[in-house]
């Protein structure tokens, strides 16, 4: 079968080759930190905030025309920059079923529902609308809270991979792998402008679950299982790639169709983890752990 | 086959589908509105929980309906029947009552909280089916009793509307950040404002004259000291053995006590002491509605006297219904002055016809993922006998995830969703790391057998489980819990997964490549 000689074909040039691909992780790990450390200092903040972390309001409604020029028109009366302007479409047909609307800073809800009823041509207020809003004041902690978070999941998880592997490298190697995912996530999503918010923790720890999980399956068959290594290999990937051809079309599904906008944001942190993770997985953590049992031989 | 059914795995899981199947309940075509809650006076015959189907032999079949019908009734007595599912799908039972119904403000009050009827058991919460949710930041950080007193303001408070079910939960964060969250059905955001702003009027009765008025209070004590014991619940022991005694200080103005000292002087003592009280109690009302459970004795002693720091006791069997009965009543003492200011932080308004068109478009997501997922798993195994168990075994999953969240009565936000959704993709990842193992160990030299080759496929697995159980127990303690929807499902998802399907989907493949 041409696909799976395709796929031998791989395997075994990754086998040749894995010192010298360990090159390409590094590289885009460099990338990633030095765009957020020079975004902080340009800007002042490693990534965007949404309004769930600096207070605003957001509004969401439902209409069956395009606008192509809400945003443009928000920013014009409302006198702010600081607005986001999501299409609500139709699962199947694509059509615009309503707008979800973000708007930063102190403004009130009344000015805000007449320059959007002025926009759009009809009344919108608070009852033929869905309307959230936070005040700054919830946000004063929240980057502490969860980095404090992130470290006690990432703390259990080295402990879990300790156990099972019973050694120290495994363990540490899993751990370096699954943070350069979330230092890459949040790399990508700065870069195209995306705003990090409460939902993003969310899809940030599922990604630390699925990385590592990964992580583990491949150690697995790299230092547990017995024959030769090109075999083993040739098994990882070929369980691998079904498990992640998996999870890239469940999340994709669930960016490209969703409506939602928390539901799309963990969808595309997802979505961006798992790639990242497929290059840190395999050209990273199995590269080291392989050096590893090499070295033990010898 | 017959034993491949008797094993334990497939059992559970048969077992676990009927159960969900029962939790779920789907498919509740029955005409009426879901009572949520019942207060004085409808509490005197019906329970919550139950189907409304008739008030004065008028149908209602919906939530327009019932409220149209309210709107115009008189106070007269009223007669509700309503239906009690004892066992779903199965047996039910058809009930009448009546009751006096109260007048407050003008009104005629049942204390009904009604809900449309749904059609599974499963809760979606506010995001989902319309509603508000509050949430609600204290001033500065309060002790565990202030908390508890506080949700008990705003309780009594909210509940003085009654019409509308609005549960308060109390959530805090890592860095000690307090919240009071309020999530409830229909209604707008003015309501809430303005039932936090006010507060419920407060009066005490004895008779038909008011003794004293939430103004009248100065203050309530809320916590006693060792060397202060003005609130406290000790043991006693009375005929019916040791019970529990609960008193508390309230500080009234000096007209109170006169007026106080007033109205004891016109009444007559009954029995002797210790056990002598005046002929007439000591009623609590809220807003003219009468406290549940609101009516105290008062002891002779205090007849015609000028007490301006009266205790308040009660009794009851044991310390910790004392304690949350003192807690209730301090808090409708205090009812106007919370612990400490609250500030709204963040509101959510989510209006039901977008509620409606997030929950369809979710669900097409939901089952177009599904059905991807399935397709990939086709063309990498290309056999149905393969493939169909891995499709039924992951709907399986849902099904059985739905089912305990309905058990536990876990709302299932936009967030839980998510979870959901993405556990469908990395939860058909197990049983690929299965299938490969047990199809491999086959071609393998290593000759090991089925057994074994899945015993190690399991190594993995629950290697897998336990991480992902560490990254989402941490989100317990996330941001006002903001996260914890998205946690907990995720967590049901996987466990059900380890503990019911992952095992079934391992007999199931052991089965059919042995077979």
């Amino acid at each position: 079968m041409s696909l799976l000689s395709e796929y031998n074909k791989i395997a075994e040039f990754y086998d040749k080759n894995y010192k010298k691909l360990m090159i390409i992780p590094f590289v885009i790990i460099l990338f990633s930190t030095s765009f957020l450390i020079f975004h902080k200092i340009s800007s002042g903040d490693f990534f965007y905030k949404d309004i769930s972390l600096r207070g605003g309001i957001s509004v969401t409604f439902s209409v069956n025309q395009e606008n192509k020029q809400l945003e443009e028109n928000l920013v014009k009366i409302l006198g702010t920059e600081d607005v986001n302007v999501r299409e609500l479409r139709d699962a199947i047909s694509q059509k615009i079923k309503g707008y979800e609307v973000q708007i930063g800073g102190d403004i009130d809800k009344e000015t805000i529902f007449s320059a959007l009823s002025e926009i759009m041509g009809f009344e919108i207020n608070e009852t033929n609308s869905s309307f959230g809003k936070q005040t700054a004041l919830i946000n004063s902690s929240f980057i502490w809270d969860n980095l404090v978070l992130l470290f006690i999941a990432f703390l259990f998880v080295t402990l879990v991979a300790f156990y099972y592997f019973k050694s120290v490298t495994p363990a540490l190697t899993i751990i370096i792998s699954t943070f350069m995912d979330i230092i890459n996530i949040l790399a990508v999503l700065t870069l195209f402008k995306i705003k990090i918010g409460i939902g993003s923790i969310g899809g940030l720890l599922m990604i630390i679950g699925f990385s590592s999980d990964s992580d583990i399956l491949i150690s697995t068959y790299i230092l547990k299982r017995k024959g030769k290594m090109l075999d083993k290999i040739k098994k990882a990937f070929f369980t691998e790639f079904t498990m992640e051809l998996a999870a890239y079309v469940t999340f994709t599904i669930m960016y490209l169709f969703s409506s939602i906008g928390i539901i799309k944001h963990i969808a595309l942190i997802l979505l961006i983890g798992t790639f990242s993770d497929a290059i840190n997985s395999w050209l990273f953590s199995a590269a080291v752990q392989r050096l590893y049992v090499e070295g033990k031989k010898k | 086959m017959k034993k491949f059914l008797k094993d334990f795995r497939i059992i559970l899981l048969i077992i676990s589908l009927i159960m969900s199947f029962f939790f779920i309940h789907v498919g509740n075509l029955r005409q009426g509105v879901f009572v949520q809650s019942t207060r004085n006076p409808a509490s005197q015959c019906m329970p919550s929980g139950v189907i409304l189907t008739s008030i004065n032999d008028h149908e209602i079949t919906n939530l327009t309906d019932y409220y149209s019908y309210v709107e115009g009734i008189s106070n007269e007595t009223v007669r509700v029947r309503f239906v009690q599912e004892k066992l779903p799908y199965f047996y039910s039972k058809e009930q009448t009552c009546a009751f006096l119904p109260l007048t407050v403000n003008n009104k005629t009050y049942l204390g009904i909280g009604v809900q449309n009827l749904k059609l599974t058991r499963i809760d979606f919460g506010t995001e989902i089916e319309g509603g508000v949710k509050v949430l609600l930041e204290p001033e500065r950080k309060l002790s565990q009793e202030e908390v508890a007193i506080t949700m008990n303001v705003l309780e009594q408070r909210l509940n003085v509307f009654g019409i509308k079910e609005m549960p308060i939960t109390y959530v805090n964060d890592l860095s000690g950040n307090q919240y009071f969250k309020i999530e409830f059905a229909g209604g707008t955001m003015e309501e809430v404002k303005s039932l936090l702003e006010q507060a419920g009027h407060f009066e005490a009765r004895i008779g038909n004259e008011t003794v004293f008025a939430g103004n009248d209070v100065l203050d309530v004590c809320l916590i006693g000291t060792q060397s202060n014991p003005c609130a406290q619940v000790v043991p006693i022991s009375s005929e019916n053995g040791i019970v529990n005694r609960f008193s508390f200080t309230v500080y009234l103005t000096e007209e109170a006590a006169k007026r106080f000292a007033e109205i004891t002087s016109k009444l007559s003592e009954v029995g002797i002491e210790p056990n002598c009280y005046l002929n007439q109690t000591i009623d609590f009302y809220i807003d003219n509605i009468p406290v549940e459970g609101g009516k105290l004795n008062i002891a002779c002693d205090m007849k015609n006297k000028t007490i301006t720091t009266p205790s308040i006791t009660g009794v009851r069997k044991s310390k910790k219904d004392a304690q949350s009965e003192m807690r209730r009543l301090q808090a409708i003492l205090k009812s106007g002055n919370l612990p400490s200011k609250l500030s709204i932080v963040q509101t959510e308004k989510v209006s039901p016809s977008l509620g409606k068109s997030f929950a369809k478009n979710t669900l097409i997501v939901f089952l177009f993922a599904i059905i991807m997922v399935d397709l990939v798993i086709a063309l990498r195994y290309k056999k149905l006998k393969i493939v169909l168990p891995i499709i039924l075994v992951s709907l399986s999953e849902i099904f059985i995830t739905l089912g305990v969240a309905a058990l536990i009565h876990w709302t299932i936000d936009l967030a839980g969703i998510a979870g959901i959704i993405a556990s469908v993709g990395t939860g058909v990842d197990d049983q690929i790391v299965i299938t490969d193992e047990v199809i491999r160990g086959g071609e393998a030299k290593e000759v090991i057998g089925v057994k074994q080759r899945i015993k190690k496929a399991f190594g993995i697995v629950f290697a897998s489980f336990a991480v992902m159980l560490a990254t989402m127990l941490p989100l317990f303690w996330s941001h006002a819990g903001l996260l914890k929807g998205f946690a907990v499902t995720t967590i049901i998802a996987t466990s059900v997964g380890i503990l019911i399907t992952r095992p079934a989907y391992g007999k199931i493949i052991e089965k059919i490549l042995k077979g």
